[in-house]
Order: C-alpha cells, then structure tokens, then sequence
C-alpha cells in the first residue's frame, strides 16, 4: 500500500490516544488561534515547545519528529521568502537589491520575522499531525457523534471509509477491463483522450450508483432510521487527562499573550 | 428439530408484482411458512425468487418507482406496506447476495453493533448481544478485525452476524453461496442449521446452486412462471448433467499440438501482500482445446489469467502466446491475440449502446468498418443478444445480459486465444449450455480457451481439460498428468 | 399511527453521497494524470461532487460530499499539512451546491458543469491560498501564485465539469438516473 506518504494514526495506547478526540480537537482549535494571534517569536517559540512536550509526554517524540520533515519544503519556502521580503524590514541590514519588481532585502527584522512564522507553521502542522497520528477515525466519528453529530453523518463518514478500498478495487477492475479491450490509458493529450475519460468515468458512476442501491436497502433492512434516538455502542467519557490537556494549553497561550 | 408452530409467521395470498417496464414477475402467489421452518426457495433465473424475498422484507412495497404489487402479504400479523422496512426489519433479517454491500463499518465489532444503535438497543446490553451472535456464527475470534482484511465467506458470516444481533424471528437469504467455494458453502450451510435447530429462527433461502441445502431444509418450494410449482419435502433434484457419461471428455487426450498459451513457473507477489499468490504455477494451453480451471477461493486463478494479456507481469517465470513471450509488450498490443474477460465484466460496460459496446474493442484494434460488422452481427447472434436489439441501453439490462454483452464485446476481438474468469455469472442453466457450445465450436476452429468457474454444471458442460489451482499451483484433476 | 418527520435525505441518497464523497479521495490517490501543473486534480475531483448534485438534487448534496472528501482527506490524505483539506472541500461543495442552486440542478448541462467546476475548484484553490498565508507566506507571492493557478483550475475544474455533466446527460438517457422532473 502508499502508505508511507503523509501522516496516519499509530496504533498504540499513549495518554494522547486515550484522550477524548474532541479534547484534542478544542485543544488544536485553542493553540491554532493563539499561534494565529501573535507574530512574534518567543511566544511562538512557547507554544511550539508545548506541542513538544505534548509529543514527549505521550511517547510520541520520534514519529512527531518524523512527521515534521513532511513541512520541509513549506518550511524552507517559508524561511527563505519571509527573510527577504519580510511585512517590515528593521535592524542592521545585511543585503538589499532589486531585480525587475522585487526588492529583497535582508535584516534583523526580517529574520526574526521569518523565524516567527516558521515556529507557527511547525506549531500548528505539529499539533494537527499529533493529533492525527493519535486518533483513529472511527474514534473521531463516534465521538462526534456522541456530542450530537447527526446518526446521517456519522454513518456516511463511516461508510465512506469502509468503501474506500471496496471503491479502489472497482477502479482498477475497470482500468483492467478497457485495457483489455485495447484501450491505452496513457497516449494522447487530454482532447483526444476525452472519450478515454468517459471510458472509465461512466462505468465507475453507474457502479457506484448500483452499490448504493444496495447498500441502501441493506441499510434499510438492518433497521436504519428505525429509532428516533439511535443509540451509541463505546462511547469513552471525558476524565481528568481531558482537562489537563487543555488546561495546559490554555496556560500555553495565556503565557504567550502575557510576554 | 422443534415442531413448526401451528400459526404462518409468512402468510402471502394471491400476491402478484409487476416492474414498471419488464411486465409481471409473480401471479397470484400463495405461500404460508410457520415458525421454525427452513425453506429452500429455487426456480429458473428471473422467475421471481428475489422479488418474493423483497416482498416479505418491505423492499418492494416501498420501491415505488420500480414496480407495484398487489395481494396480502402479513409478516408475524403485520403488512410490510403500512410498515417502513426499518421498522419491519425487527422481525425480518435479510442477508443479501453480495456482504461487501451490507457491511458498513470499519471493524466487525461495531459492524455487528450497527444494527442494534438503530434499533436504539441499550448500549449496557450490546456487548452480551455482540458476543451471543459473534458465538452462534462461530466469529468470535474476528471480532478485533478489519472488515476489509476478510474474506468473502467471513464477510458473509460476519453479515448473518450482525442480522443475528437484531434478534429476528425470520432470516431470509438470497443466493449466499454464489462466489463461495465448496468449503466455504458446507460451512454457511451448517451455520444456518444450528440456527435453525437451536434458536428456532424461520429460515427462507433463495438459490439456484441447491445440492448444498436440499440436505437441511425442512421444505422446498419451487418458482415458476410466477406461481408456486411445487411446495413439498425437499427431493434431490434430478441433475441431468452430473449424469451424463464423462467417458468422452477430450480432456483425457492432451493435443499434440504446439501450445498457444503457455504460463511457465509463474511466480507473482501482489504489492505489499505477505504471500505470493502465485508459487510455480504451470499451464499450457493448446489450439484446439478447452481448459477449465477450477479451485477455491483465493487460490489464485483470476491472478494467473491477468497475466495472460499482461495486465500483471510475473515476478519470475515466462507467459507465452504463440512462441512469443509477452514481456515487455502493452495490454493493448497483446489484445490483438488475447481476448481476456474479467471476472464481473457487467460493471465495464459504458456505451450508449449495446452496438457501440461490443464495438468498441474491434474499433480499437482497427478492424476495417465491414469486418467489423460482420463480427459484431456474428457475435449478438451466437449469444442471443440480437433479440434485444442493437440499440438498446447497456446500463438498463439485467446482470445476465449485461454480462452476455461482456463476453460479446470480447468474442467480437476474433483472438485465437481466449480467456474468460467466470464468465457464468449471471446466466441461467439454458444461456450456459449456449455459451458452452459456443466456446467448444472455438475450440474446434482451432483457438485456444482458458476458463475458470466455480459452476461444476458449468464445468461439466464444457466438457473440456479440467484442472485445479491450489495455493498458487496449478494441479491436475484427477490423478492423470495435465 | 404516529406520524414521523421525513429525513431531509433519503437513505439512497446517503448511500450515494458517501460513495461520491470516497471516490474523490480514491481517484485523488489513485489517478495520476501526466500533467503537473497546479489544479489538474480538479479534473476528476469534480466528476463525483457534480454526479452526486446531479443524482440528488437537493441543496446541500455538494456540501454534504464536501464534508465527507473532506474529512477523509485530513486524516488520510498524502500532503503536508493535509488536517486542514476539510475547509479546502468544504468550500469546493458550497460553491458547487450554489451553482447548482441557481441553474435548477440542471448539471446534464455542459456549460452548467463548465460553470459548477471551474468555480468549485477556484473557491478549493482560494482556501488552500488563504491557509497558507495564515501559515506566514508573504501575501505578494500567493498574488503571483493565483494568477498563474487560477487560470489551470478554471481550466481543469471546467473541464472536469463538462465530463460529469456528459456521464450524467448519458446515465440520464439510459435510464439509470432519473431525468429533470418535469413539472411538480
Ligand atoms: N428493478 C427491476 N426493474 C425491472 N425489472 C426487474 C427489476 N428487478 C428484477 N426485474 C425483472 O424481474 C424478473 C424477476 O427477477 P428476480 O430478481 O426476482 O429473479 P430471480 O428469481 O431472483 O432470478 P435470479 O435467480 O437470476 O436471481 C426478471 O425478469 C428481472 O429482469
Ligand atoms: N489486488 C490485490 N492485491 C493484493 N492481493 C490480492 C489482490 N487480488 C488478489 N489478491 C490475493 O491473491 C490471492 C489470489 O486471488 P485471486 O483473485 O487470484 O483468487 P481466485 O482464485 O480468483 O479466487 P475467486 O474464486 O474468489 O475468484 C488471494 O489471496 C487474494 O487475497
Ligand atoms: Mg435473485
Ligand atoms: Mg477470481
């Protein structure tokens, strides 16, 4: 499987994982806001060694840090752009030019600014990927549903990731068949290769059309929609571990709002 | 076996359906099934056995675009038209053909507690009623798992599960042992008796492979021409095929003519997969025969035959066509001396016309406008698809004839070599026996067949070089060398 | 008998919804054009949200797909900073949902699918741009940026709805999706 690209939830049994997933949803909320609040470096500089801590406390060092090499090119991007064309440029000045429109110029200024985002950008994609890598989904769906997701929504999502690899199947199984009729997929600019296109486009949606039919009569058939208030199977409460995240990031924030 | 209850729990009279554009499907219909019974319902293809069965769990009553039904139907009292089929589905199970289309969930634990959060079961109460069906289906130790890492015959015991759950007191089943080895079927089988016999559930199943249930239901009751033909104890169906002398098959002499398709020590590993699902495999197919591979599921059959047009490159070994080796050559340039149907071909179908469908392979391979005609006239009128005329919807059909403009579409190619994965699907015993004759007439012009089915009648009826796929391998049949 | 209040979509119209919202992310994952400019993904994004609005036709069938994509997207997805694709297709449905409320759900219609595409991949390609300059890339570049991407994701967001809308014209002749209503 291409599963190692991108961030997935590891399967361990850390406090983080433990935690409520809308904990760490308001958690992540409250840290992107403060981390949006400031541009300055030591308060971002404060937030980040939370998400670190987070990642520390909960054994999660390693693949968080790991995971930040993903950010690389946005953070290089981010490093390089924001020191020469920083929003005010201020301090000693190291090198200024101008090429046709841009006048980048290099200052104490602009490093500190740049350094700020880059703490942002490590801070708020730290703390998503953390999040991520400590939550399962179907955990994030149930206990959304348990704070009043609509049963609609948390069956879709559900569903749709059920599907997913029932989905993928199908697509290969049709790619496989026109090809076996002589169809090349890769030949051609796309003009040529609309009808390529609807080759594959009009068999996924027709099958896709005839697994709902199916699927919602299955629904049906096992009682969907029958209870006014479905109930719900596992659900986790919230216990002191939930608070304390929380309350540790709001201190985080605080403190930075104070310096 | 516990005494049937004296009162119908499915009490139907004079029930008649209709589909919107297809005309009648049952005539005044009576069937009445006292609790406790296990009922066998067969009859020819689209005689009605699924629309009976989605009369009695509400589907076709609240499909109204479909069609319309007239007549009494009373499930335990009630009238699935005055009952929305959620609630209905309390009382009434349904386990349908394909499980992949009732699971819903990631995982089998909460798949099986789906049913119950609808119904608005007490969530203290759900785990007793998970583990008690998990138990009665002998799946406990897959409660912990994906869904997705199952196979076809767990799926299928996970969906009896999960319906289980709910507590009903009617389960009906429609086909359930269609895609299933012999294996996997004895076992659903028993399944269903213990549930049967210790539970007391009514059991209704729909199916026209019946050799395996006419040993355990209590009745059988048999479809056709929309009435009941016969309602009585289940007697052996007389097959005329397992009777007939096998003494002629030409599978005995393997030709000694070159071979046209060769696989040679295939060995393949799908990406990430921890086994190979092909070890060595070995097969030669020779002008002028047919050869039926058969084997259970998972065995690696449709592996081996995606590798005959190139759509999978072995990791060792060689695949031949002719004295070529196909390495190296695209899926469409092999096409020209491949014609490959995929197992559940009905879903490639795209064009706006059953013309322009069977046409599109040929108009691909550049056959000139005249040869292409005459082949694709030739082709709708061997598989009897001339009936429904050349303009017609591919999408509207049904899955057998979906699946016959399939295998039209790769007959029109004109390749020496053809390979079909469970080209049956679908069809009824007559459009078999078609397709048979269809393919030996091929084999007798000199093209090679390569066929694999899990259909014995099928098999039998082909009358050609059968021989088995067992983890990877390919063995032969019997004791003789294949 | 109790009467009970309808849901607002019917349990087919979920089940098509959650396929159309996973195939998204399928064909995201699975489909590799051999074009790289920025937007060409819109191309096949599109087909799903416009056959679901067009198997639907009910405010909100867009949005609803959004939803899905979306999630399944932050969680599963295969970039850098992929937490944050639920407002990217969010605003992708809503947009869509909007088009689609103004031509009556009339998405068989080329232009109409040209119009619902290239407009639903803009308002994806607005939020990806706003998040990264709440990330802190300077606001001059996205500007540069915009102007060469918004051209490819009209382009291929259009494109992408002129395909959904011949899949849908053509399921429509077949019978598989029921026609426009006529009048009620
Ligand atoms: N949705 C539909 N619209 C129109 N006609 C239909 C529909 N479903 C089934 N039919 C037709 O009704 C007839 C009976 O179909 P049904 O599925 O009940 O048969 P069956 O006995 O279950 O057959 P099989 O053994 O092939 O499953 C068939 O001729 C079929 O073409
Ligand atoms: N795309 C795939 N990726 C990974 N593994 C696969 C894939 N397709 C099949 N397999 C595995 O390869 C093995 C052989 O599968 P194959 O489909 O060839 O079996 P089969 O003999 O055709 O079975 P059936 O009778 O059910 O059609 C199985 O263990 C299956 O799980
Ligand atoms: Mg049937
Ligand atoms: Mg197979």
């Amino acid at each position: 499987m291409k599963r190692q690209r991108g961030v997935h939830y590891i399967k361990e049994s850390t406090w983080l994982h433990r935690l409520d997933p809308r904990t760490k949803l308001v958690a992540l909320v409250l840290l992107s806001m403060a981390a949006m609040a400031t541009e300055e470096p030591l308060p971002l500089l404060l937030i980040f060694g939370t998400v670190l801590i987070t990642a520390a406390l909960s054994h999660m060092t390693r693949p968080f840090l790991g995971s930040l090499r993903l950010l690389m090119p946005v953070l290089l991007c981010i490093l390089i752009i924001d020191a020469f064309f920083p929003r005010a440029a201020w301090g000693t000045v190291y090198y200024s030019a101008e090429f046709w429109i841009f006048h980048p110029v290099l200052s104490t200024g602009g490093l500190l600014f740049s350094a700020a985002m880059c703490l942002r950008l490590l801070a708020v994609g730290g703390f998503s990927f953390l999040f991520i890598m400590t939550t399962a989904f179907s955990d994030f769906v149930r206990s959304l549903r348990a704070s009043g997701l609509p049963n609609t929504l948390a069956f879709s999502l559900g569903y749709a990731l059920r599907s997913v690899s029932a989905l993928t199947e199908d697509i290969g199984n049709i790619m496989d068949a026109q090809r076996s009729r002589a169809l090349e997929f890769d030949r051609g600019n796309l003009v040529k290769n609309r009808h390529k296109i609807l080759a594959l486009a009009v068999p996924a949606t027709v099958s896709v059309l005839s697994r709902a039919r199916q699927v919602s009569e299955a629904m049906q058939c096992r009682g969907f929609g029958a209870a006014a208030h479905p109930t719900c199977y596992q659900v986790q409460g919230g216990g002191w571990e939930d608070v304390a995240l929380v309350g540790c990031v709001l201190l985080g924030a605080a403190v930075s709002f104070l310096l | 076996m516990r005494p049937p209850h004296p009162d119908p729990i499915i009490d139907i009279h004079s029930l008649s359906c209709t589909y919107r554009d297809r005309g009648t499907v049952l005539k005044d219909l009576d069937l009445s099934i006292r609790e406790g019974e296990f009922v066998l319902l067969t009859g020819p293809s689209g005689a009605g056995k699924s629309t009976l069965l989605r009369c009695i769990n509400g589907l076709f009553q609240h499909d109204g675009i479909q069609g319309t039904a007239s007549g009494e139907v009373r499930i335990c009292g009630m009238d699935p038209a005055d009952t929305r089929v959620c609630d209905l589905a309390r009382l009434v199970g349904t386990v349908f053909q394909d499980p992949d289309h009732q699971l819903f969930s990631s995982d089998v634990e909460s798949e099986i507690a789906f049913g119950l959060e609808q119904l608005g079961v007490d969530p203290a109460k759900m785990r007793g009623r998970i583990e008690e069906a998990a138990g009665v289906v002998g799946i406990e130790h897959l409660i912990q798992r994906e869904v997705n890492a199952l196979s076809w015959g767990e799926r299928q015991r996970v969906a009896i599960a999960s319906v289980i759950a709910m507590h009903p007191k009617i389960l009906l089943l429609d086909e359930p042992t269609s895609g299933i080895d012999q294996s996997g079927a004895g076992h659903l089988v028993s399944v269903l008796k213990r549930l049967n016999e210790e539970i007391g559930l009514t059991i209704v199943v729909a199916e026209h492979r019946y050799e395996h249930f006419s040993r355990v239901c209590s009745r059988l009751v048999s479809i056709q021409d929309g009435t009941v033909c016969y309602d009585g104890l289940p007697v052996r169906p007389d097959l005329q095929v397992s009777e007939r002398d096998q003494g002629s098959a030409t599978g005995a002499d393997v030709p000694d003519r070159p071979p046209l398709l060769s696989f040679e020590g295939i060995v393949y590993t799908y990406p990430g997969a921890a086994r190979p699902a092909l070890n060595g495999a070995t097969l030669l197919v020779h002008a002028g025969e047919v050869v039926v591979l058969a084997g259970p599921n998972g065995s690696g059959k449709s592996t081996l035959l995606r590798h005959a047009n190139g759509l999978l490159t072995p990791d060792r070994g060689t695949v031949k066509v002719g004295k070529e080796e196909i390495r190296g050559k695209s899926v469409a340039e092999i096409a020209s001396s491949v014609g490959f149907l995929a197992q559940h071909a009905d879903t490639q179908l795209f064009a706006e016309t059953i013309g322009d469908e069977i046409s599109f392979a040929p108009e691909n391979l550049g056959f000139s406008p005249e040869k292409k005609e005459a082949s694709v006239s030739r082709v709708m009128g061997a598989l009897g698809l001339d009936r429904i005329g050349r303009f017609a919807h591919p999408l509207n059909l049904s899955v057998g004839e979906k699946q016959r403009v399939a295998i039209a579409g790769i007959l029109a190619m004109e390749t020496p070599v053809l390979v079909l994965d469970e080209p049956t699907l679908g069809l009824d015993p007559a459009r078999k026996a078609g397709l048979a004759e269809g393919l030996r007439r091929f084999a007798r012009e000199g093209k090679a067949v390569l066929v694999t089915t899990h259909d014995h009648e099928f098999a039998t009826l082909l009358d050609g070089r059968e021989v088995k796929m067992q983890d990877g391998r390919v063995v032969p049949m019997g004791g003789e060398q294949g | 008998m109790m009467t009970r209040k309808e849901p607002y979509f019917s349990p087919y119209e979920i089940a098509v919804l959650s396929l159309c919202g996973a195939l998204i992310f399928v064909s995201k994952v699975l489909i590799k054009v051999p074009l790289h400019s920025p937007g060409h993904s819109s191309l096949f994004v599109v087909i799903p949200f416009l056959v679901g609005c067009g198997v639907v036709r009910k405010p909100g069938a867009a949005t609803y797909i959004g939803l899905i994509t979306g999630l399944l997207a932050s969680f599963f997805g295969l970039e850098a900073l992929h937490l944050f694709d639920v407002f990217k297709y969010l605003a992708m449905g809503l947009v869509i949902d909007a088009t689609a409320l103004v031509f009556n759900f009339r998405m068989d219609n080329p232009a109409v699918g040209f119009i619902a595409g290239a407009a639903g991949s803009i308002a994806k390609m607005g939020v990806n741009y706003s998040i990264h300059l709440l990330l802190g890339v300077p606001a001059t570049f996205i500007v540069l940026g915009v102007g060469v991407a918004s051209v490819t994701h009209l382009v291929f967001g259009g494109i992408g709805g002129v395909i959904g809308a011949l899949v849908i014209a053509r399921l429509i002749r077949a019978g598989v999706i029921a026609g426009a209503p006529s009048s009620s």
